[in-house]
């Protein structure tokens, strides 16, 4: 299993952007089962590195660690613009934390018509969309390795109180919306 | 009374969990009545209110109202539609307010300590690009051509320090041999000891000068019997 850890921090490490398990999986000639063991070990190895693992469901990248951050930064020479708005701090919260989600319960949650705010956060790459699987006129939002990369976090889950968003005021939400959607489905963003 | 500051809420929602916040209070029926003329008072001020946002406030407003009259009138009869509202409403600002909570996490970590990925090479194929031509004996013949390409060690130039053969030597040498022997050809005379064709010819010209100067100061006689024949050279005594 330490191979296969050494193989996948070897491709990983090579191509410098995020590959899916399945891309590892027909390289590594390893079933997608077992190389997700291997991700999740190598990512515990790496937790006191200067290299990190970072996952998004089924994609995986090697980044600097977030402690190493003052000096990275210093080498980039990047102006890193860490100022979010009002607007756009609620609802990357909401992305988030409560992704995927569909921008009229983004809507919802905030009670403002958010869509310029998305777009906005589309744009700085720090969310991803996708077509919605259950309604295709619309779509999901997703948060993407870069906020993971911006936020110093090797998985969405490492949020404080993730998951803490209870299940009671989630299905509310869902049923809420659902009737809703049906009469207004007007997700353009 | 408690002023707002104008247009500082992102929508009604934000607007009324500020006014609930404010007062300290929690989320529900109780507190909603209390701050509905305010929610209400606030609508009234909102110059240039945006149009996009108006029916977002004002189903809310309507919300409140209905919140407001059943606590002035405890008897009133509220269908089940408008308690679904009145319980929706509630909800909804829990779930903002639960939100705007988590949001001070992302505000805590954003931009504070980066991951960066190596972007350089992003996009950029990897593999093998077979370096075509190449063999062992290209190599090596490669690497002789660089030597041979190395700038060569200079020698010193060597100075060559020529001999000159002077008239004087030549004029001495012939009076020596004329005195010694009555007759010699001038073939004899310039015979060289020297092989280089260009030293040859100096020895033969200053030999034939010399030659002359002798036979000017009536040392010697010459003769010749033809053109390009040897030349005779007698002592004149």
């Amino acid at each position: 299993m330490i191979n296969l850890e050494n193989n996948i921090e070897a491709l990983l490490f090579l191509k410098g952007e995020p590959m899916t398990i399945k891309q590892l999986s027909k390289i590594l000639k390893e079933t997608e089962s077992n190389i997700e063991s291997a991700i999740n070990s190598l990512q515990t190895n790496l937790s006191g590195r200067g290299i990190r693992l970072i996952k998004k469901e089924d994609s995986v990248m090697l980044t600097t660690s977030p402690e190493s951050s003052g000096f990275t930064k210093e080498l980039m020479k990047e102006e890193f613009d860490s100022e979010l708005t009002k607007s756009s701090l609620e609802t990357l919260s909401i992305i988030a934390y409560k992704s995927p989600i569909s921008r009229s319960k983004i809507d919802y949650i905030r009670g403002v018509n958010s869509a310029f705010t998305v777009r906005n956060l589309l744009i700085r790459g720090l969310v991803e969309r996708i077509v919605n699987p259950k309604d295709n006129r619309g779509y999901l939002y997703k948060p993407s390795f870069h906020l993971l990369q911006y936020l110093g976090i090797q998985d969405i889950k490492d949020l404080p109180e993730y998951g803490e968003f209870d299940k009671k005021s989630e299905e509310f939400i869902e049923n809420v919306k659902s009737d809703e959607e049906n009469i207004n489905s007007s997700d353009s963003a | 009374m408690y002023s707002i500051k104008l247009n500082q809420f992102e929508g009604p929602l934000d607007l009324l969990l500020d006014l609930i916040e404010k007062k300290k209070l929690s989320i529900n029926e109780l507190s909603l009545a209390t701050i509905s003329d305010q929610y209400l008072e606030y609508l009234k001020q909102l110059e240039n209110f945006p149009l996009e946002e108006v029916a977002g406030f004002v189903v809310i407003a309507s919300t409140l109202i209905l919140i407001k009259s059943k606590s002035l009138i405890p008897s009133l009869e509220l269908t089940e539609e408008e308690e679904e509202s009145i319980g929706e409403l509630e909800e909804r600002l829990k779930q903002y307010q639960r939100i705007k909570e988590l949001s001070l996490n992302i505000k805590k970590f954003f931009g504070k300590n980066l991951q960066f990925s190596r972007e350089s090479f992003k996009g950029m194929e990897m593999g093998f690009i077979e370096p075509k031509k190449l063999t062992l004996n290209s190599v090596v013949s490669i690497i002789k051509e660089i030597l041979n390409n190395f700038p060569k060690i200079e020698k010193l130039p060597e100075i060559t320090v020529k001999k000159i053969i002077s008239m004087e030597e030549k004029i001495n040498e012939l009076t020596e041999r004329i005195k010694t022997k009555m007759e010699l050809s001038f073939a004899e005379f310039s015979k060289s000891k020297k092989n280089d064709n260009k030293e040859l010819k100096m020895e033969i010209i200053v030999s034939f000068l010399a030659m002359l100067e002798l036979v000017k100061r009536g040392i010697i006689i010459v003769s010749q019997s033809k053109a390009f024949d040897n030349i005779r050279i007698k002592n004149k005594e």
